[in-house]
């Protein structure tokens, strides 16, 4: 160092920066005082109701899940195999569904994005029906049981994946479809020897991702009627019989932890 | 008697940029013809007429008499099967084995359902094995294509162009990716096949000393414009100064082995 009493030069940082900073401060403070209004004019529960409402639930609530009861565990372990079959072929169901639209929503593919808006505005528009009310209006229209549940997947699942399988698809390298147009190709040529070899691992990879998020949600569906393990699961709170729910809640867990492992485990190999 | 003709051929892109203002050119069958040029100066445009990826706005290119400027669906398709090309980026589908981006060459002259279903008749099979072999790899074909190096991705996009049983080879900057040793060998691979087959080759090219080693002819272009046209012996320091309007820099434009 040459100088010792150098001045310290600290460039002004440019006005977007500080506006920036400015609205991070405002919507941190205003998340606060949001809060605090919010508890304030909320209608909490007397703290003695919750304490004496705990006291009375709890100590059976522990005696139950501590003894979870073993002659549970056939129907537990079949209505969460049916369950599993339920996501399997939702998860199916959707990904082939969304494996056609998804290219009806690519940019790239359609040569603009004018072109792509219909498809991104379909998809958006299966995005913004929640799962549970798909499951109630198949539960009307098909009755109830797994066959709903696998619809009311199928379709949520296509808002999800297409939009992903499009993300994708605009991703992918423009160089080898390029390279079949010029030797001769047609379009269905560049759809398989350059979009598809391109795109097909990361399609798996999500629609796994995505099979392990529907077997989560398929022991939900049950509660509506929608087939699976919720609909013993809730005749069962209904007369709080705690013994049994621990089987039950014991062997989804069980599973789910199983299905991911070796699902995460296939996915990292493919991309 | 010519194998591709030029026809005041002029190219305006959409942003109204005039990337080719009226070349005529004559290259007859069996040429190596190397086109160089400042970077914008239109190389690429031209080379991209030849197969249509860029149509002219006036003019037209004909190759073996026939016009491709005005062939559209599948009599382009057609005459683009006997056109190879190959790119600086190699453009292979990286997650397929080698032997598969070889294959796709084949697809100009397969019936649509073979060609969907990936049923390669055998002697296909066994050409584009060939096609691996006379680029020096055919212990690559079951290799994912983004396994290999530089040099020999390039080698399997020209042995895709080859599975094609082309006439005409285009490359546009073949070895502007590759190091110097690699290039060469890249490059005289190119000359030897398209010496044995005949093949009428246009090449893109960037480095002066390269130019003069392999072209039987070249092409200097400038501006959209073609400012030179001789043989290598020709093509003097003098004349480049002319084609880059600039004095030769011997970091930039000589690649060196
Ligand atoms: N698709 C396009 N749309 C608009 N302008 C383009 C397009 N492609 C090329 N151009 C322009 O046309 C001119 C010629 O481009 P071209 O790619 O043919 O040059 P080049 O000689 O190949 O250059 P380089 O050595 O950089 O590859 C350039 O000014 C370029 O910016
Ligand atoms: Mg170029």
């Amino acid at each position: 160092m040459s100088q010792v009493n150098r001045e310290l030069h600290i460039p002004e940082p440019p006005a977007s920066m500080k506006r920036a900073r400015f609205l991070g401060t405002a919507a941190a403070i205003g998340s606060v005082v949001l809060l605090i209004i919010v508890f304030l004019t909320m209608n909490l529960p007397s703290w003695e109701r919750v304490l004496t409402g705990l006291e009375r639930t709890l100590p059976p609530l522990w005696r139950g899940f501590s003894n979870p009861d073993v002659g549970t565990f056939p129907l537990a372990f079949n209505s969460m195999l049916e369950t599993f079959y339920m996501a399997v072929l939702g998860t199916i169901l959707g990904g082939v569904l969304a494996f056609g639209l998804s290219f009806l929503a690519a940019r790239n593919l359609l040569g603009g994005t004018v072109q792509a808006m219909p498809g991104k505005a379909l998809l958006v528009a299966i995005r913004t029906f929640p799962e549970i009310l798909l499951a109630i209006i198949f539960v009307a229209a098909v009755g109830p049981g797994a066959t709903a549940g696998i619809m009311a997947m199928g379709i949520h699942s296509i808002g999800f994946l297409g939009k992903i399988f499009s993300d994708v698809i605009e991703g992918i390298d423009p160089g080898p479809m390029e390279a079949i147009k010029a030797s001769g190709g047609n379009q269905l040529h560049v759809f398989f020897y350059a979009v598809v070899p391109q795109v097909l691992p990361e399609f798996a990879s999500y629609l796994l991702y995505r099979f392990e998020i529907n077997l989560r949600a398929a022991t939900i569906l049950g509660l509506v009627g929608a087939g699976g393990i919720g609909g013993p699961l809730i005749q069962r709170l209904q007369f709080r019989r705690w013994d049994e729910i621990s089987m039950m809640l014991i062997v989804i867990i069980a599973f789910i932890i199983i299905v991911d492992a070796i699902s995460s485990r296939i996915r990292r190999n493919l991309v | 008697m010519s194998h591709i003709q030029f026809k005041d051929v002029e190219v305006t892109y959409k942003t109204g940029l005039k990337a080719l203002k009226g070349v005529t050119l004559q290259i007859p069958r069996g040429q190596f013809v190397v086109i160089v040029g400042l970077s914008g100066a239109g190389k690429s445009t031209l080379i991209r007429t030849i197969n249509s990826l860029v149509v002219p706005s006036a003019g037209a290119v004909t190759v073996a008499d026939q016009n491709v400027t005005a062939a559209r669906g599948r009599q382009l398709r057609h005459i683009r099967s006997d056109i190879g090309m190959i790119f600086q980026t190699f453009n292979l589908v990286k997650r397929t084995s080698v032997i598969r981006n070889v294959l796709a060459g084949r697809l100009g002259d397969l019936p649509q359902w073979r060609g969907v279903l990936g049923a390669f008749p055998r002697e296909d099979v066994a050409f584009a094995h060939d096609c691996l072999s006379r680029v020096g790899i055919p212990e690559k074909a079951y290799v994912r294509a983004d396994a290999l190096s530089g040099g020999q991705q390039q080698r399997v996009g020209i042995a895709r162009a080859l599975a094609q049983k082309p006439s005409v080879m285009l490359a546009d900057e073949p070895v502007a990716s590759l190091d110097p040793p690699t290039s060469h060998s890249v490059m005289s691979d190119l000359k030897r096949i398209a010496r044995e087959d005949g093949i009428t080759t246009l090449v893109n090219l960037h480095f002066i000393d390269m130019a003069r080693e392999y072209a039987d002819r070249i092409i200097g272009m400038r501006d959209g414009t073609v400012v030179f046209d001789g043989t290598p012996d020709e093509a003097s320091d003098k004349v480049f100064e002319d084609i880059y309007g600039r004095p030769i820099d011997r970091e930039k434009d000589l690649r060196g082995a």
